[in-house]
């Protein structure tokens, strides 16, 4: 059984933008919007999925781990829509748009690179292909941590010309928390 | 059985749609103000956020769709109040715009300081369509309410060896919660090479739609220059200086491999971080695709010839 409280987080940012359309609306750029919120709410879930393990222990809560597959793929899907968003509405669906895109802008590419461990992870998220995998599968699902630090570097080199680095330092500043934490509290 | 034979019309006899668009708002106008004549008497106030339009010259009407006035006073950028695009329009309100002043000063034979309500009266104000590119890729329709800067420059006299324009933003740490933040290196400073400042297209903008500035929008004052990338026309200024030497823009200074010191619309040449071959239309559906960007925001027919010679790969 799922706990229904993480299926809401991980349902939450979908259902807020379905409520803002069909209320006030997404603002004057809605694709803008949503290629932003949905990046946002990919890495903010990636964290999320790192953070629940945590949590269930200091909770004693041993539960809540089953949510981590929830959280994975929620992060998953909300980076699949911000891929299809960037698709559609930075490159008109053009191969050759979105081929230049990735080449000449590394904050793209690293983009790019960082959703190919989310959609392995994703394929292989299964019971069977848990069981198939065996030990391996473990190994494999420590790609987490690759799609984590790729999406912090990509948010970076996308505000790195702004100067305001305040949210990716935040995001990256967690990860590496996280990872202390782990580390110390074995 | 025969087709249907619709009646042709000569290209030339269809109303340009900022013609027949401007009426409605006319209309329009005109009905709220006769609502607002009978009931004077409950509100016996003039409205203070009009301002009289003395002008709408043809030769800057274009034939896009204007955004709507909405997005165009709740979309902005605006750092000062922060980086968000509903920042400022959610915090700028607090900023006082009177008394407001701006010091014209430098190479010129005339230096002053005016007071806002009397650049007001400097020369009449027209009401100008124009297209907005943002460096961001987004663009927008809309109505500018102003006149040409080279009535203010004129006025000033600049020196004959004066080459350039430098216009400084309003710093104010207490109604700008964005300044303690350092993304740019405050106040904001842009500038304009002397001819680009003195071409009747460059314009100084005190309102929009019709009506005074909001503040999210660079009140009491701005510029316009629609042939470059939005961050070029810089808002709530208070100082402008006349130079002989180029001035260092607060973007190139803060980010020289993206944003040059002419930031001129080019989708020849692609920001770092995007393309420029293209834009989103603020206001069009979600679902639209993007619509090519023209060189010089499609003015090319009016200031390309400022450019003569140049690489503008280089001088980006």
């Amino acid at each position: 059984m799922q706990p229904y409280g993480i299926v809401l987080f991980a349902l939450w940012p979908a259902l807020y933008w379905t409520g803002r359309a069909l209320g006030p609306g997404l603002g004057a750029d809605p694709a803008a919007y949503l290629l932003k919120s949905s990046g946002w709410w990919s890495l903010a879930l990636l964290l999320a999925t790192l953070l629940l393990p945590l949590l269930a222990r200091a909770c004693r809560r041993p539960g809540w781990l089953a949510g981590r597959r929830v959280l994975g793929l929620a992060a998953f899907s909300y980076a699949a829509l911000h891929l299809l968003g960037w698709a559609w509405w930075e490159c008109n669906f053009m191969p050759a748009w979105m081929g230049r895109d990735i080449v000449q802008r590394p904050f793209v590419l690293v983009g790019v690179l960082g959703f190919a461990p989310l959609l392995l992870l994703a394929l292989t998220s299964t019971a069977g292909w848990k069981r198939r995998l065996g030990a391996w599968w473990f190994r494999l699902h420590r790609g987490i941590h690759v799609a984590a630090v790729l999406s912090v570097l990509h948010f970076w080199l996308l505000r790195e010309g702004k100067n305001d680095l305040l949210e990716p330092a935040l995001f990256g500043g967690a990860l590496v928390l996280l990872w202390v934490v782990r580390r110390c509290w074995r | 059985m025969g087709r249907l034979r619709l009646p042709t019309l000569p290209a030339s006899e269809i109303t340009p749609e900022p013609c027949w668009r401007d009426r409605r708002r006319w209309l329009q106008q005109a009905g709220a103000l006769t609502a607002g004549a009978l009931a004077w008497p409950a509100f016996a106030r003039p409205d203070d956020t009009a301002l009289p339009v003395a002008a709408r010259p043809p030769e800057y009407m274009v034939p896009q769709r204007l955004t709507s006035e909405r997005d165009v006073t709740t979309y902005n950028n605006f750092y000062e109040f922060g980086t968000e695009k509903d920042d400022p329009s959610r915090r700028a309100d607090r900023m006082p715009l009177r008394p407001w002043t701006v010091e014209v000063t430098g190479a010129v034979s005339r230096p002053r300081t005016f007071d806002v309500d009397d650049l007001l009266k400097l020369a009449p104000l027209e009401e100008r369509i124009y297209r907005l590119r943002c460096v961001e890729g987004w663009s927008m329709v809309i109505p500018w309410l102003g006149y040409s800067l080279h009535r203010l420059l004129d006025a000033v006299e600049p020196l004959g060896d004066a080459r350039y324009v430098a216009f400084t933003t309003a710093l104010m740490p207490e109604y700008m919660p964005g300044v303690s933040r350092p993304i740019l290196d405050w106040p904001y400073v842009e500038g304009l090479r002397m001819d680009e400042a003195m071409h009747p297209l460059t314009m100084l903008v005190f309102g929009v739609y019709g009506k005074r500035l909001p503040a999210q929008n660079g009140a009491p004052m701005r510029l316009a220059v629609p042939w470059k990338y939005g961050f070029k026309s810089a808002k709530s200024l208070v100082r402008i200086d006349v130079l002989r030497d180029r001035p260092f823009t607060s973007w190139e200074v803060a980010a020289p491999r993206e944003y040059g010191f002419y930031g001129n619309v080019n989708p020849a040449v692609p920001h770092p971080r995007w393309s420029q071959a293209s834009e989103r239309r603020i206001g069009d559906h979600l679902f639209a695709p993007r619509v090519p960007t023209q060189p010089f925001n499609g003015y090319g027919g009016l200031v390309a010839s400022l450019y003569d010679g140049m690489d503008l790969r280089q001088h980006y």
